[in-house]
């Protein structure tokens, strides 16, 4: 099979990473201090309703769901945030698994 | 090509059934317990559902339960959703009529207190949707017509049964009866009496308590507030530090009979420590403990700090897998690999993206509309070309990724974005570009230039009875052709596999919701004109048995061919078995 990105080159995937980098930084500095400090609102409260779902859809993507009883709170904090950067989760994902763990186990 | 030795055969088969012999114990252990009785306390019983049930409420019933519920008790209430395999108890079947042995109320309790792995859903659903989902879950078990059913108070003040007509008095049932006033007044006495034993005051006519029992009340309270300080001291000397660690990680064993070669086993170790501080710091480390050429090698498979500068972004830096490489960083450690080896290209000198890689890297995700993207972008010392044309050194022309320190000043950047449409699709595109230098003196560095392509898609429903697991990649490395001997040729490699499971998690019997059946195909093609050039394809059929969410044994067939220019097709069939375990 024919390499599909033959086009591509060095110098234009460099600039496009680049202009990336700074992008991914601006937004990043804007919103700053978001993370641990966002205080509940309505939104938050949606996805705690669903945080079993969350939790099902997102850990079954890559390999069985762990029961919440494998893990205690404090362990289930490092878990999560190892599997938060590992997986792609959002920030509310990590929260509303976080949560429906703790909940559970 | 048949087998020319068939005693060695005869051996592996043994191999193989011993093998097979030494875990029947743990398969036959895998049994997931019934779910034990579990009885509200009385008071629960009398908590009546405030809201009627109509067409209405259980549809919104319904909704409520798909989100809190679906994903261990199934759609259909049986206890047999997508985690269903994974808990240690299996979720109740909430279809069976024995659930009208329960009133609303007991129910009520029940969801609201959870019961390990059932979490609390008080405090996150709230009681008006738990109501609801009370109303939804009854339609999925059949009334019983014999009167099992259990009284279920549909209104907070249930009517008092109308007074029997001998009893009614003139005034049309306003006023007591005698036979009400009696019981009424007796009901009255046996209250006094109550509270008088617990006043020492006395009310008129009941008797106060003794000093006797003043003392042992007082004696009994002391003691119990003896045993509460020493909960609290308890509690107190055991609470976590601002560090929250976790020592995880996963082992494994392997049995291999390959064409061509000996059977062989082996093992492997990589315990992974994870290190959190507060929110945002971050460490994870994990070890590889390998078994390579008569020696144990201890690798370090990543050590990365981290940290969360917010909700979308985390900047990260140390050894990590590398994040253009979906199968690498996310599907292979041995208990999550379905089958017991890696698709061609990740594996030996040939591979076509790196493993593990050392530099920085940015990281993160956002929802967008009812999706998400995650994304990463990185930069690191990058590849080494290889040119060295002695014999038994890996193949002229490939990548070495182990590179520290860096043998030229170029780093390499690469990154990935990933798009979750819905949550059981992701696909993504990964790139990574480099200067690679040889390090040999007179060979210019050569640019590096790679393209990747991910899928993974999962479906878990009634009507497959189970769940369907896809997932691919491909990919694409030119290395450009400086043409100084010994890269003299168009140095194009490319490769990919593509592998479905299934896992029948709704059949009715437990030894065959464990089982999974996987079939995968995989294949490298490297460049006609280098020194070492073997194009393999290959199919892999395994059968899986999971012991439990993260342990697993495995079997499979691989069969399939390789070919190198100029001489005839090679068959390259195996036998394959692994057990392995997450912890």
């Amino acid at each position: 099979m024919k390499n599909p990105f033959a086009k591509l080159n060095r110098k234009t995937l460099l600039v496009s990473a680049l202009a990336a980098a700074v992008a991914l930084v601006a937004i990043g500095c804007q919103t700053t201090g978001n993370t641990a400090t966002a205080a509940p609102g309505n939104g938050d409260k949606q996805l705690a309703k669903s945080a079993a779902q969350v939790w099902a859809d997102n850990c079954a993507r890559c390999h069985n769901l762990r029961s919440p009883a494998e893990y205690s709170d404090y362990q289930w904090e490092a878990a999560s945030l190892h599997m938060r950067m590992r997986a792609g989760l959002t920030a509310q994902e990590h929260k509303a698994i976080l949560g429906f763990l703790k909940s559970a186990n | 090509m048949k087998r020319s030795k068939p005693e060695t055969l005869n051996k592996t088969r043994l191999l193989t059934w011993s093998l097979m012999a030494a875990f029947a114990p743990a398969i036959a252990n895998a049994a997931q317990r019934a779910p034990e009785p579990w009885h509200a306390p009385a008071s629960a019983k009398r908590i009546a559902n405030p809201i009627k049930a109509s067409p209405d409420i259980i549809q919104s019933g319904r909704s409520l339960y798909g989100m809190a519920c679906l994903p261990c008790h199934g759609d259909k209430g049986k206890g047999d959703g997508l985690a269903s395999a994974s808990l240690e108890v299996r979720p109740g079947d909430l279809s069976r009529s024995v659930m009208w042995q329960q009133n609303d109320g007991e129910l009520f309790w029940k969801l609201s207190n959870g019961k390990s792995p059932m979490p609390a859903f008080k405090g996150t659903v709230s009681d008006e949707d738990l109501w609801k989902i009370i109303h939804f879950v009854r339609t999925f078990a059949p009334k019983p017509a014999d009167g099992v059913i259990a009284q279920t108070v549909t209104t907070p003040e249930p009517k008092p049964a109308p007074p029997k007509a001998a009893e009614t008095t003139a005034a049309g049932g306003e006023f007591v009866s005698r036979a009400e006033y009696e019981k009424l007044k007796s009901e009255l006495n046996l209250i006094k009496a109550q509270i008088g034993g617990q006043a020492p005051l006395g009310l008129g006519g009941v008797k106060a308590l003794t000093a006797e029992e003043w003392k042992a009340h007082t004696d009994e309270i002391e003691s119990h507030m003896g045993e509460i300080r020493a909960a609290r001291d308890l509690a107190e000397q055991n609470k976590p530090g601002n560090n929250q660690q976790l020592l995880a990680g996963y082992g494994f064993v392997r049995l291999s009979d390959a064409q061509g070669a000996n059977s062989d086993f082996n093992a492997g170790f990589n315990p992974i420590f994870l290190w959190k501080r507060r929110d945002r710091l971050f460490f994870e480390g994990e070890f590889e403990a390998e078994l390579e050429d008569g020696a144990t090698e201890v690798g370090l498979e990543y050590a990365q700090i981290s940290y969360v500068i917010n909700d979308y972004l985390t900047i990260g830096g140390g050894k990590f897998l590398s994040p253009n490489n979906y199968f690498m960083e996310k599907l292979h450690p041995s208990w999550i690999n379905k089958l017991p080896d890696k698709p061609l290209m990740f594996e030996g000198n040939d591979r076509l993206l790196a493993s593990s890689q050392l530099g920085l890297q940015l990281r993160g995700a956002a929802p967008i509309g009812s999706g998400k993207i995650n994304y990463a972008l990185y930069g690191v010392n990058g590849p080494v070309i290889r040119t060295d044309l002695a014999a038994g050194a890996p193949p002229v022309g490939t990548l070495n990724f182990n590179n520290w320190p860096d043998n030229n000043n170029s780093k390499a950047i690469g990154g990935r974005l990933g798009i979750v449409p819905v949550p059981e699709l992701e696909f993504g595109y990964g790139f990574e570009t480099a200067q690679a230098s040889s390090g040999a003196v007179g060979i210019p560095d050569v640019d590096v230039l790679s393209h990747t392509l991910d899928l993974n898609y999962i479906r878990d429903s009634a009507r497959l009875g189970g769940t369907l697991d896809l997932k691919a990649q491909v990919a694409w490395t030119r290395i450009d052709n400086p043409g100084i001997a010994p890269l003299v040729f168009d140095n194009d490699r490319f490769g990919g596999y593509a592998q479905l499971a299934y896992r029948p998690t709704k059949a009715p019997w437990e030894i065959m919701r464990n089982c999974e059946m996987v079939g995968r195909y995989d294949w490298i093609d490297l460049p006609d004109g280098a020194p070492s050039n073997v194009d393999q394809r290959r199919v892999t059929l395994g059968l899986n048995y999971w012991v439990g969410p993260s342990a697993v044994v495995k079997a499979a067939y691989q069969f399939g061919d390789q070919k190198s220019p100029g001489t005839p097709s090679e068959d390259i069939s195996a036998w394959l078995m692994e057990a392995a375990f997450g912890f």
